[in-house]
């Protein structure tokens, strides 16, 4: 560990060489300052966010693996507005359950990350658990067959790390995925 | 992998009540108990404070890096500083965004039209580039979190060939042409999809990115800061900088014996003789060292003759 | 070696990395749909789609004619008259079509055509959202509905020259109008049938006329078909187990569609798993009209029609076509 001073023991004479390098430091600080100014006018303050549109997605189950994040990112989202409260779900049930419970064989989510409430007769409610949900999108895609679409993938943000170049967007078979601002980081159906 | 402030912070913002319920494309049915639908959620998005503060953290990383190279001259801040921008930079920010990827978008930001680059990012571009016309390339020493982590899994370096050295030393252009090609006509960021680090900071990744990951890191083992030197494309324009730099980190050509050990010495093989320059304390003329961070530009910098 | 030559060496093998990469990069480029690589996702297509396959003993009808209606983009509703017009709605165009698909005369109107219906004066009623129309086999305007409410969604009318019957979504309830559009009654399938109602989960919601003054009423929320007599007085029905089976009604809102042959008989269509089918007055399964794989999308609107000669007409988005269906040989099926 040297601790002595790098300090020149002599006056520092200007060579030509000295000169040239200082002109050229100069230059390019005012280089790189310049570019950098110049491209803030393409910048904004609010950073942006990925998100999937919903109306553009296929629910190919590709989120569920291309994310960074174990479990991903990606969840399903339900948005009730749209939902028919049907007592036979296309999201909810498997298509060859036998019966139309809450039985785990009848259930067509891996994780059973979604909750049937009896409502009223012939009503049933359907609710995420969203820690449960790992966003493979089967159910977005059974409701989006058999019923009203109310069932969509959305980026979570509260788990999104937000990466430079998105893993899953590359991988998106229809390109869903794009940036939104920060401040509006969700693209809702039923909205 | 969930930063804890980030839960915390989510948990006490109220999550955004978004106006779902105003519009209906279908009437929902009319229940006759005294149901109502909740509302739709979303969990508030992250606070982008973060970003200003890693600006913040940044300039001040590379203000204290200078100082500990230049004037501290001290090898030991240097490590300190660099195991603070791993955990920092590195494992509580996970990498995103950083100075190397940041390059991908200011080139996307000047070729595609609708793209436009958050202030942090261009902060970060910009940043060490300045500071390195400054100082040399300090934010290599200690800022940078995958310089970092690679400085710091340095076990025996094995001194390449010069040869070897140069030849791979042309790597990190190709890599750098190539990812600006990419960023600027929006095919994808080459540098982030084989950033070899990302996947440890995140403790997950795909397969392919952590082998590339554990592979650098082997190398790396023996041919010290493999990624630094032999593909980093940032490091090729902080390497231009650093030829302009104001001022190096150098051998004290007024202590210095020629003995020329440190030129074995260096892991990163940046310490090479060059002819022309006088040393007072011995003498001697002819050759000098130039001590500096991982680069490949060696020039005669201490000493002058006198005349 | 010289180390020139190891120098050129590494060059290439660094260059021929690169070209490596870039091959890789290609892979990994954004490509059209494709089969999902998500086993969950292959593996629900795979469950679902034997469902899709249909014995072709069942299959009772054949494809006859499938006509493109001049000038629209889209088409979701079919009709039909005793003269053999077609009638066929897409967006806010109405064509009329004679039976070989040339166009006899065009309509637009000022919101999107939601269902058709005709009577046997051949006179035209046009749903159009929360309105119905009436309209003269020239074309000449006869009346305009009223008494619909301003939320309402027609889904579909019937008619029989003295009254007409619309179906109402998104109040789900079914209105008697007179002839000349004034709303005569209310039928919510509640008091008088002492049943819980309709169940209308998504916006279809079918109507068609039975034998003998009677109505028919699709509940789709519940898989059943209901019959009324004119007053909204529940007579009959009958109710289909919910499930992908051939014979069952799949999905959650299904049938969407319904229409009556000469003989009685009921022709049902689904979404989801696009099918049409035939049952008998009394609710079993007799065949196919359309399986499946007659259909580019399995989430179609397939708008149903008979005419005169128990031809079947239906509506086809994907293709924007009017196709037509005929029975390949006369059997016993429809007769009770």
């Amino acid at each position: 560990m040297t601790q002595a001073s790098t300090t020149p023991a002599q006056p520092e004479k200007l060579t030509r060489s000295g000169f040239l390098r200082r002109w050229l430091g100069g230059l390019s600080l005012a280089l790189v300052a310049g570019l950098a100014g110049a491209t803030s006018w393409k910048s904004k303050r609010k950073t942006q966010v990925w998100q999937l549109d919903p109306h553009k997605c296929v629910h190919c189950g590709n989120c569920e693996h291309a994310c960074v994040l174990k479990p991903s990112a990606v969840k399903a989202v339900h948005a009730y507005v749209l939902c028919g409260y049907c007592k036979l779900c296309g999201g909810y049930h498997h298509p060859q359950a036998k019966n139309l419970d809450t039985a785990a064989e009848s259930q067509l989510c891996p994780t059973g990350a979604i909750k049937r409430t009896f409502i009223e007769d012939p009503f049933y409610e359907y609710t995420i658990i969203e820690e449960k949900c790992i966003g493979c999108g089967v159910c977005v895609k059974g409701c989006s067959q058999f019923g009203n679409g109310s069932l969509f993938l959305q980026v979570r943000h509260d788990r999104c790390v937000n990466c430079n170049d998105c893993a899953i967007a590359r991988v998106c078979p229809v390109q869903a995925f794009r940036l939104v601002p920060a401040d509006e980081p969700y693209l809702l159906k039923g909205v | 992998m969930r930063n804890p402030v980030t839960l915390i912070l989510t948990a006490i913002s109220t999550p955004v009540i978004l106006a779902a319920q105003t519009v209906q494309r279908f009437p929902r049915p009319d229940f006759e108990s005294d149901y109502s639908a909740p509302l739709l959620t979303a969990p508030a998005a992250r606070w982008f404070g973060w970003e200003y503060l890693d600006v913040l953290l940044l300039i001040l990383a590379l203000a204290l890096a200078g100082h500990l190279a230049l004037r501290r001259r001290s090898r030991r801040g240097l490590l300190a500083l660099a195991v603070f921008s791993l955990l920092y930079f590195g494992f509580w920010r996970q990498g995103c965004i950083c100075a190397v990827g940041a390059s991908q978008n200011v080139t996307a930001a000047w070729f595609q039209t609708e793209y436009l680059i958050p202030l942090p990012v261009l902060a970060f571009f910009a940043l060490p580039l300045l500071f390195t016309l400054f100082h040399g390339r300090t934010f290599c020493a200690a800022v940078c979190p995958l310089g970092a982590i690679q400085e710091l899994t340095v076990w025996r370096p094995v001194k390449l060939p010069l040869w070897l050295n140069h030849t791979l030393g042309m790597l990190p252009w190709v890599y750098l042409c190539l990812a600006l090609l990419f960023a600027a006509t929006g095919t994808g960021f080459l540098i982030c999809r084989w950033d070899p680090f990302v996947g440890f900071f995140r403790l997950g990744a795909p397969l392919s990115m952590l082998l590339f990951g554990a592979l650098i890191l082997a190398v790396g083992l023996f041919v010290a800061r493999p990624y630094c030197r032999f593909l980093c494309p940032y490091g090729v324009l902080l390497g231009l900088c650093s030829r302009l730099a104001r001022r190096h980190v150098t051998i004290t050509p007024a202590e210095c014996v020629q003995c020329r050990l440190c030129e074995d010495a260096c892991p990163f093989g940046a310490i090479q003789a060059r002819p022309g320059v006088y040393f007072p304390a011995t003498g001697w003329r002819g050759t000098t060292t130039t001590w500096r961070w991982p680069c490949k530009w060696s020039r005669p910098m201490p000493g002058h003759p006198p005349d | 070696m010289t180390k020139k030559t190891m120098s050129i060496l590494t060059v290439a093998a660094g260059l021929a990395l690169t070209m490596l990469l870039i091959q890789r990069l290609r892979q990994l480029a954004p490509r059209p749909a494709a089969p999902s690589s998500n086993p969950r996702i292959a593996a629900y297509e795979e469950q679902t789609g034997a469902f899709m396959q249909v014995d072709p003993e069942l299959i009772l009808y054949h494809e006859t004619a499938a006509l493109r209606p001049p000038g629209l983009a889209t088409v979701t509703a079919v009709a039909t008259d005793d003269e053999h017009r077609i009638y066929a709605g897409g967006g806010r165009q109405l064509v009329v079509m004679d039976r070989t698909g040339t166009e006899l005369r065009r309509m637009t109107f000022t919101a999107a055509v939601t269902c058709l219906a005709t009577d046997p004066q051949n006179n035209l009623y046009v749903g159009l959202g929360n309105q119905v129309e009436s309209y003269k086999v020239d074309g000449a305007l006869r009346t305009r509905f009223t008494g619909i409410r301003q939320e309402a969604l027609i889904t579909s009318l019937a008619a029989d020259g003295e009254v007409v019957f619309a179906a109402d979504a998104a109040d789900r309830k079914v209105m008697r109008f007179s002839a000349d559009g004034v709303l005569q009654l209310t039928i919510d399938g509640r008091e008088n049938a002492g049943g819980p109602g309709f169940s209308v989960p998504s916006p279809y919601f079918d109507v068609f006329l039975g034998q003998g003054r009677t109505l028919w009423v699709v509940n789709p929320g519940r898989q059943r078909l209901e019959e009324y007599n004119y007053d909204g007085e529940h007579i009959g029905g009958w109710e289909d187990a919910p499930g992908l089976q051939l014979e069952n009604f799949c999905g959650c809102c299904n049938p969407s569609h319904a229409a009556r042959l000469s003989d009685g008989a009921i022709v049902t269509s689904e979404k989801g798993i696009a099918r049409i089918k035939i049952y008998t007055r009394r609710g079993a399964f007799t065949g196919v009209v359309a399986a499946p794989g007659m259909f580019d999308s399995q989430i179609l609107s397939l708008d149903l029609a008979v005419d005169a000669h128990d031809r079947i007409l239906v509506t086809d988005p994907a293709r924007v076509k009017i196709r037509i269906f005929e029975l390949i040989n006369y059997t016993d099926n429809h007769n009770e």
